[in-house]
């Protein structure tokens, strides 16, 4: 019985089925099924569609629409995860540089790392080289995401390693 | 033989013998290219209007004069909303302000730094915004077209020895502009029936809009506006493409071609090649800028498509930030091949960026007028 709900999930994350996943969560949820098991299931969802853009089967317009679906699906489940949620994954800190004000790339992303059980802490847009050192100091992330639009502002991203390497940050 | 700047655009997107190839920059330059280029030598009597070059009208063209490059003539057809929303502004801070500009775009701009704004919100969010917005997009509105259109206009524009082309917003163009982006993409999967009904209303509204030129037979070209494409490909399947788009596609190209207009002409920045079949399918024949970061290859597209497509642009811009050496390597790789077979214009493969040198794009230029056969 939850092997057929954990397809059905991971299968409405694939086909992009807005309705189906929030149907399927609730009902899944309602059977008693742990949410986090739930939730694996639309993160292997995710997964898939990774792939199928990887194989040039999907395009932006899916990987953005799969991102709505599985924020669909989360937000059902999000009341019953409090406490159950394990460990996440990891943390990362994550921003559009200065004089970059572009976030359509960052949004995706920080989706993305959300589904897949990453904690993130998101600075918004033209974050200054100070901000993220104050970030990375306050949170102590895994990962520092900047995120730059234009190769003009590819420079402020130079800026922010040094600025971090100067700190004493490990790079890699 | 010795052609005009018309004679030789024509032939050369007829695949046919030319003087020269011609000698162009399709694209334009950024401002703070041309800033920076004042400080290297570039005379500071030549100016420089903001946007892309060569449009004769608009007196835009001393750079491109200075640099003997050869101009096209716009016609300035208004394919946006009339009336215009009124520019607002609604916040300002030592870096940025917001505004409401005049397609009703919301939006934060940057005071220093980009000259790319952020969009916020977009004025069709529902069908109600649709139908509303669709009542400033009469194509009958006197006002598209310029105030001294007239016969004499038309008999100046059939006599111009530069070519002379229009330029509107594709499908995927407007309906960015109307929903922004993410909106737009998410429209193709919540209401597909809103994409089909959007894209007819603006098949229709291109079509209305430009009869009287295109009825003219004045145009040497029309140019889509669309960048849909970035480095990892479309942003929407071709089989979207395929369902959405090309019937419009085809609309509009059968009227053009009933009207004598053989060049059809996409601007999309990235990676466009798994639209080409399709783009060519609806009517389209010339591509461009062709950006080499995105995997465009210029070179392979003629293998692969051979005279049904021509070809603009395709010189990596990134060459000239890196010197003489890398811009020949650029060009002898590509020119003798692409100019030989001719439906082809070099270009480079967007606007001038910021970081090449004044002396570098002289070089550039000197290099290419030399496989031209101009000097």
């Amino acid at each position: 019985m939850s092997e057929e709900v954990f397809q059905k999930l991971t299968d409405a994350i694939v086909k992009l089925d807005l309705e189906g996943v929030e149907e399927t969560c609730r009902d899944a949820i309602a059977a008693g099924i742990p949410p986090v098991k739930v939730m694996e299931s639309l993160v292997r969802g995710m997964d898939i569609v990774g792939q199928k853009f990887e194989a040039n089967e999907y395009f932006l317009a899916e990987l953005i629409m799969a991102g709505e679906v599985a924020k669909a699906g989360l937000k059902v489940l999000e009341p019953h995860l409090k406490g159950e949620r394990g460990r996440f994954l990891g943390k990362v800190v994550i921003g559009t540089v200065r004089g970059d004000i572009h976030d359509i790339g960052k949004d995706l992303a920080k989706t993305l790392l959300e589904t897949a059980e990453f904690e993130v802490i998101d600075l918004e847009v033209d974050v200054s080289p100070e901000s993220f050192v104050e970030a990375v100091r306050q949170h102590r992330p895994d990962v520092v995401a900047m995120s730059a639009l234009l190769t003009v502002s590819l420079n402020e991203v130079e800026i922010r390693l040094r600025n971090l390497r100067k700190r004493g940050l490990e790079i890699v | 033989m010795r052609l005009n700047s018309r004679e030789r655009f024509r032939r050369t997107m007829a695949f046919q013998k030319v003087d020269h190839p011609p000698f162009r920059e399709f694209v334009g330059f950024w401002e703070e290219t041309v800033n920076r280029w004042y400080r290297e030598g570039l005379p500071t009597w030549i100016c420089y209007g903001g946007e892309g070059l060569g449009h004769a009208t608009l007196g835009l063209g001393a750079l491109t004069d200075y640099f003997g490059l050869e101009k096209e003539e716009r016609i300035q057809i208004d394919f946006e909303p009339i009336p215009r929303f009124p520019r607002k502004t609604l916040e300002e801070t030592e870096r940025f302000y917001i505004e409401v500009d005049e397609l009703g775009i919301k939006k934060t701009v940057m005071k220093t730094g980009t000259t790319v704004p952020r969009f916020i919100e977009n004025p069709v969010k529902t069908r109600e915004d649709f139908e509303k917005i669709k009542k400033r997009f009469n194509p009958r509105d006197l006002r598209r077209y310029p105030k001294a259109w007239s016969e004499e206009l038309i008999e100046h524009y059939r006599n111009l020895g530069i070519p002379v082309e229009i330029k509107f917003p594709g499908f995927f163009g407007q309906g960015r502009t109307w929903m922004g982006l993410k909106n737009f993409l998410l429209a193709f999967f919540r209401d597909p029936k809103f994409i089909h009904e959007m894209f007819d209303f603006w098949a229709d509204f291109l079509i209305e809009t430009m009869r009287p030129v295109v009825e003219a037979k004045v145009l040497d070209y029309v140019h889509y506006w669309e960048d849909m494409c970035y480095k990892n490909g479309p942003h929407i399947s071709p089989s979207h493409f395929r369902e959405f788009m090309l019937p419009y596609y085809k609309r509009v190209s059968d009227f053009l071609k009933r009207n004598g207009v053989d060049v059809i002409m996409v601007d999309t920045d990235g990676d466009a090649n798994l639209l080409v079949p399709l783009f060519l399918e609806g009517g389209v024949n010339c591509l461009f800028p062709l950006e080499v970061q995105a995997g465009m290859d210029a070179v392979g597209l003629r293998r692969e498509y051979g005279q049904r497509l021509r070809l603009i642009g395709n010189i990596d811009k990134r060459a000239l930030v890196e010197g003489e050496e890398a811009i020949e390597r650029e060009l002898d790789a590509k020119l003798p091949q692409l100019l030989r077979e001719g439906g082809y214009i070099p270009s480079l493969d967007h606007n001038v960026p910021v970081d090449v040198p004044y002396r570098n794009y002289l070089y550039y230029l000197k290099l290419l007028k030399k496989h031209l056969g101009i000097e």
